[in-house]
């Protein structure tokens, strides 16, 4: 997103990365990368076999164009620095210098409990404030998490998302690096919401952060990702893969607002089992990359889950957005909401990917699905496609999709106020996407609000 | 409808999802008569109402309902409007595809009125004109797209085409204006008078301008905490339901 | 109005084309399943001429174990602004193992266009039911007042469809009640 005619995060460092590792993806890369996180063995022999599946498993045959991909003509790893810091003033200078310019120190101070910022697939700094340390929530960057936790990652990395699950998910599995690992103990709710960054700097580099939250019965915790990263002119691949599991009772929030820069794959495999009772919302904002294929999904297990997933995809020139979510009703009295808000404009190509499945036995299951979309130019493309396996008579299901460009008669009545045409139609695409974003985080509200007006400015006349 | 008959409530209580709402109701209604219920929000009025109906999410779980000697809390929804029992919802569901004269023809069947297809279409047009309903409301689907007016009107049209012997109204002067109110008020005291038993179910005494009770049950907390006679809504408009709680 | 009738297993594909400038077209699909009865459906609105109106509405009921696939798909291409167009998609489950599997498309490469769909399944309603008894009618009655104005609701409001549909679909009907 933002106007070709300035990039606001199109800068880049030299590249100051300590160990690269060669180009291409092959056992040796693997085992170097595990290698030097020095991981348990039971660690790297699931590397091993993820990269096995990854050479098994092919393409996807639907969804966005993929052919530009090579994996042969990308770096899998590199570690800028060598150990983890602690506090701002440890992060290396550079570093630093791009997160001010992104401005996370002064957010920092208001909104965040910690913050784990990615530079190149390391986490190289971190924070947990006493309070969270106090009620022994953990929050560590995945490499640290398996290191000092790895009983409780053992017991559920891979679980929600094995690495047969598609080929992503072998790639990630295979060669994952960063990412954050969440644990909340039982009845603890995290009051501020978690954040963390993500990167790109190497060219040809792939980003396969790897995150994992654990919500014992009753706790509550938000997490939030956002990332910006610079423009290249060869392609970037990120493959990142999340899996929460949601304990009885428990509620988790995940909030991603992307903004990639315009030559970066996206391809990214979330999703949660919820427990009885338990709550998972998945808050998807894509605005940036090349391609993104990405359907947060809730795996409703429990009686009683709830699953809301709210996405909303903007998609320009040369842009195309395969987004959606996923429900699955296992257990009975169970309930999904799914919202949808898509924009194209410029020749952009938005598609509503969704699933739902009613499994026999799940009694009670009622799941809702809104899908809008906005079709601001002649140029621009948007599709829905929704499937609807219902295999549990008792149960109710109801799904409404609409395509449609802003209406002549609102527009005229906003100008009619004194509005000009680009302030109109900035105030009726901010109006059709309000209902996801009022559900973002404050900074990224207004960052996005005022993204969209920019847009409008080149969008008409 | 052959034999009027009175309804009688005694002890009963009524639980919903395990919650009691109704904490052990007496009353009775004779024929003829009209007895307002009155309470606030949360007091158990439309459970009351829905009971008496026999809607499968409220659980007796002691007392009895007796319509004449014939126990009728037992008894599915549709054997106890065969019996003569009638509810106007506060608001009622619309059914897609049922045309009001199907749904008319079929009820009154159901309740054993023998007439002939002709003559009932001209009572059905007579009664909507008695109620304020357009002619051509006949052919549209059951209350679908009706507007909370023609809702309520046409539940009170239901009455007079099914001819109960007890009338359960709940909330039928909620969203209605003052002609529309007096007209149904008008309606309602032409059922008592031709011998059914009617129950006003309501937490305003709006309607009871036009329509005098025979008695007056104030319910508070799932009990009837008092009951006498009109002059007792008066009071309650002046004093509000404080002093009962 | 294309009416397309569907009684028991059978497969079948209808496409719309709205090819020409101002073109309409409407189809109504109403179809009934039981016992080990698979019903295919593949229906489709394609746009290719500026202001085309196309409308699919398709209803079913299913019971025992019969099984329904249904795909729609309203396609707008480019060259056919000014079109708008409507898909439904709507089925009840009466029995308990009835699956249903619905797929409603949308493609859209013009802006200028309204297009939406809407799907849903059910089992028939709980509370409509317990109208339809507190006015007497026994619960079979009910279910058949239902299930028959449910089918029939697929029809246009407008407009008299003619003897031949109101047969076709009183057959329909008639295998989703027996």
């Amino acid at each position: 997103m933002i106007a070709k005619k300035d990039y606001q995060y199109g800068f880049s460092y030299p590249d100051k990365a300590v160990f690269k590792s060669e180009k291409g993806l092959n056992s040796r890369v693997v085992e170097q990368i595990s290698h030097f996180k020095s991981e348990p063995d039971w660690m790297r022999q699931q590397r091993l076999r993820a990269l096995q599946i990854f050479g098994q498993k092919p393409m996807p045959p639907w969804g966005a164009n993929l052919s530009a991909i090579n994996f042969d003509d990308i770096y899998y790893y590199v570690r800028p620095a060598d150990r983890q810091v602690k506090s701002w003033r440890d992060v290396p200078k550079e570093i630093r210098q791009t997160y001010e310019r992104i401005g996370v120190p002064a957010a920092e101070q208001k909104f965040l409990a910690g913050v784990e910022a990615q530079y190149d697939s390391e986490v190289i700094y971190g924070s947990l404030r006493k309070e969270l340390d106090k009620q022994g929530i953990i929050f560590l960057s995945m490499d640290e998490g398996l290191a000092k936790y790895p009983e409780i990652v053992k017991q559920y990395f891979g679980t929600i998302i094995p690495a047969a699950d598609n080929k992503f998910a072998a790639l990630n599995s295979a060669t994952w690096s960063g990412g954050s690992f969440v644990y909340v103990p039982a009845g603890v709710h995290v009051e501020l919401p978690l954040q963390a960054y993500f990167r790109i700097n190497a060219q040809n580099f792939g980003q396969f952060e790897r995150t994992l939250i654990v919500a014992e019965e009753g706790s509550f915790v938000h997490y939030v990702e956002g990332c910006t990263a610079p423009s290249y002119t060869t392609n970037s691949l990120h493959a990142a893969v999340v899996e929460i599991i949601v304990k009885p009772g428990a509620r988790v929030r995940y909030t991603t607002v992307q903004n990639w820069s315009r030559n970066v794959y996206n391809l990214v495999t979330k999703r949660a089992y919820v427990e009885e009772d338990g709550v998972m919302e998945w808050i998807d904002g894509n605005l940036g990359s090349k391609v993104t294929m990405k359907y947060p999904s809730v795996y409703l297990m429990g009686k009683g889950a709830r699953g809301e997933i709210l996405s909303l995809a903007y998609a320009e020139e040369g842009q195309h957005q395969d987004a959606g979510a996923k429900a699955i009703h296992v257990a009975p009295y169970t309930s999904s909401v799914i919202t949808s808000k898509s924009i194209s404009r410029g020749g952009g190509r938005t598609s509503y990917r969704g699933l739902l499945e009613i499994n026999p036995g799940a009694i009670g299951a009622r799941s809702n699905i809104r899908c809008d979309a906005l079709i601001l130019d002649p140029q621009s493309r948007s599709d829905t496609y929704p499937t609807m396996k219902i295999n549990e008579s008792q149960s109710t299901v109801e799904h409404e999709a609409t395509v449609s460009k802003i209406g002549e008669e609102q527009l005229f009545y906003l100008q009619s106020r004194g509005l000009t045409a680009a302030e109109a139609t900035g105030m009726v695409v901010n109006g059709f996407i309000e209902p996801i974003v009022k559900q973002l985080p404050l900074e990224y509200a207004v960052e996005l609000n005022r993204l969209i007006e920019l847009e409008m400015e080149g969008s008409v006349g | 409808m052959t034999k009027k008959q009175a309804l009688s409530i005694e002890n009963l209580v009524v639980s919903i999802e395990k919650k009691e709402i109704l904490k052990g109701i007496n009353l009775k209604i004779k024929p003829g008569e009209i007895h307002a219920v009155m309470g606030p929000n949360g007091s158990g009025k439309s459970t009351l109402a829905y009971a008496v109906a026999g809607h499968p999410s409220y659980q007796v779980r002691r007392g009895t309902v007796r319509l004449g000697n014939k126990k009728i809390s037992s008894l599915a929804p549709e054997k106890r409007a065969q019996a003569g029992i009638f509810l106007a919802f506060q608001n009622p569901v619309a059914v897609e595809g049922v045309s009001v004269f199907n749904f008319l023809k079929t009820a009154a069947a159901a309740v054993g009125r023998k007439i002939a297809p002709r003559d009932f279409l001209q009572e059905l047009e007579v009664a909507a004109a008695a109620v304020g309903l357009s002619q051509d409301f006949l052919k549209r689907d059951l209350n679908l797209g009706f507007s909370g007016g023609e809702r309520k009107r046409f539940e009170v049209l239901q009455a007079l085409v099914l001819k109960p012997k007890i009338a359960i109204f709940d909330e039928i002067d909620s969203g209605l204006d003052v002609d529309a109110l007096r007209d149904i008020a008008g309606q309602i005291k032409q059922l008592a008078q031709g011998g059914a038993g009617v129950l006003i179910v309501t937490h305003y005494q709006r309607i009871l301008k036009y329509l005098t009770p025979d008695r007056v049950h104030v319910m508070v907390s799932g009990k009837i905490a008092k009951s006498g006679g009109a002059d007792l809504a008066a009071k309650l408009e002046e004093e509000g339901y404080r002093g009962y709680r | 109005m294309i009416f397309v009738p569907i009684i028991g297993t059978k497969t079948k594909k209808v496409t719309l084309l709205l090819d020409k400038r101002g073109k309409e077209e409407e189809m109504v699909v109403v179809f009934a399943g039981k016992g080990k009865d698979e019903i295919d459906l593949d229906l489709s609105s394609v746009h290719s001429a500026p202001s085309t109106r196309g409308k699919i509405t398709v209803k079913g009921v299913l019971q025992d174990e019969a099984r329904a696939r249904i795909k729609g798909l309203i396609k707008i291409k480019k060259g056919a602004p000014g079109s708008r167009d409507f898909l439904e998609e709507r089925t009840i489950l009466l029995g308990k193992e009835s699956t249903v599997e619905t797929v409603p498309d949308l493609e859209i490469e013009e802006n200028d266009v309204s297009a939406s769909h809407a799907a849903s399944t059910a089992r028939v309603g709980e509370e409509e039911l317990f109208y339809l008894k507190s006015r007497g009618i026994g619960e079979k009655e009910a279910r058949r007042l239902m299930v028959e104005g449910f089918l029939a609701s697929a029809l246009p409001v407008e407009g008299n469809p003619g003897k031949a549909v109101v047969s076709k679909l009183k057959k329909v009907q008639e295998y989703a009640l027996d």
